[in-house]
């Protein structure tokens, strides 16, 4: 049962019509819906009013917020069709959005930046050698040469 | 050669809210930087075009600007 569980989000628009007060009503008929479909809420964000970068239905702005749950990828449909119909949908929901997300990304987020870590090179073995030995050396060459 | 941005900074899956990541690889016109301007890899600007677009359908991003 629970590998069949998908991760899923709605991210969705409201009408900038709803008075601020009124919008965890709405929130809560997008919540009722995915919860009585047997899905789980993970994570949400609160609408917030936002500015849109093009006119929808004349709005120029509306509440964008978005919910994280998981869900039978069957009843995603039945989701996905009840908010394109009223009444659940209604004129307050401008658009929606269900995006399938990958559990690990959802839960990680990491921001932080790879370094590479640089290994220390290895310091070479420094062969010493002695003053005297180079004078023996010299002495055995000098000495076949001659 | 340029590193691919996500996979450097180690993001997996590109979020379509992320607006102003994804304003770095679109162009004064709004649309979509090729692979070799933006220097993404190609598994990551397979999900940089869909995040985009998902993005233009939510309204966060504009499909034409200017």
């Amino acid at each position: 049962m629970d590998k069949e569980q998908k991760m899923y989000e709605i991210g969705y628009l409201l009408t900038p019509l709803i008075p601020e007060e009124k919008l965890d009503e709405e929130v809560f008929v997008l919540r009722k819906l995915i919860e009585d479909k047997k899905g789980l809420i993970i994570n949400e964000a609160r609408p917030k009013m936002r500015k849109l970068a093009y006119i929808i239905k004349n709005f120029e702005s509306a509440y964008f917020g978005w919910i994280k749950f998981t869900a039978d990828p069957e009843t995603i449909k039945e989701i996905e069709s009840s908010l394109k119909n009223p009444p659940i949908g209604g004129d307050k929901l401008v658009r929606f959005l269900i995006v399938k997300v990958i559990k690990e990304a959802a839960v990680l987020r990491p921001a932080r930046k790879i370094i590479k870590k640089k290994k220390p090179a290895e310091p070479k073995e420094k062969i010493e050698i002695k003053p005297e030995e180079i004078d023996k050396k010299l002495e055995e060459l000098l000495s076949k040469s001659e | 050669m340029r590193q691919c941005y996500f996979c450097t900074n180690n993001i997996k899956e590109i979020d379509y809210k992320e607006t102003e990541i994804l304003k770095k690889f679109l162009d004064s016109y709004a649309r979509i930087l090729k692979k070799d301007e933006t220097g993404v890899c190609a598994k990551h600007q397979r999900k940089l075009s869909h995040a985009v677009k998902n993005s233009r359908i939510m309204a966060l991003l504009p499909f034409v600007s200017r």
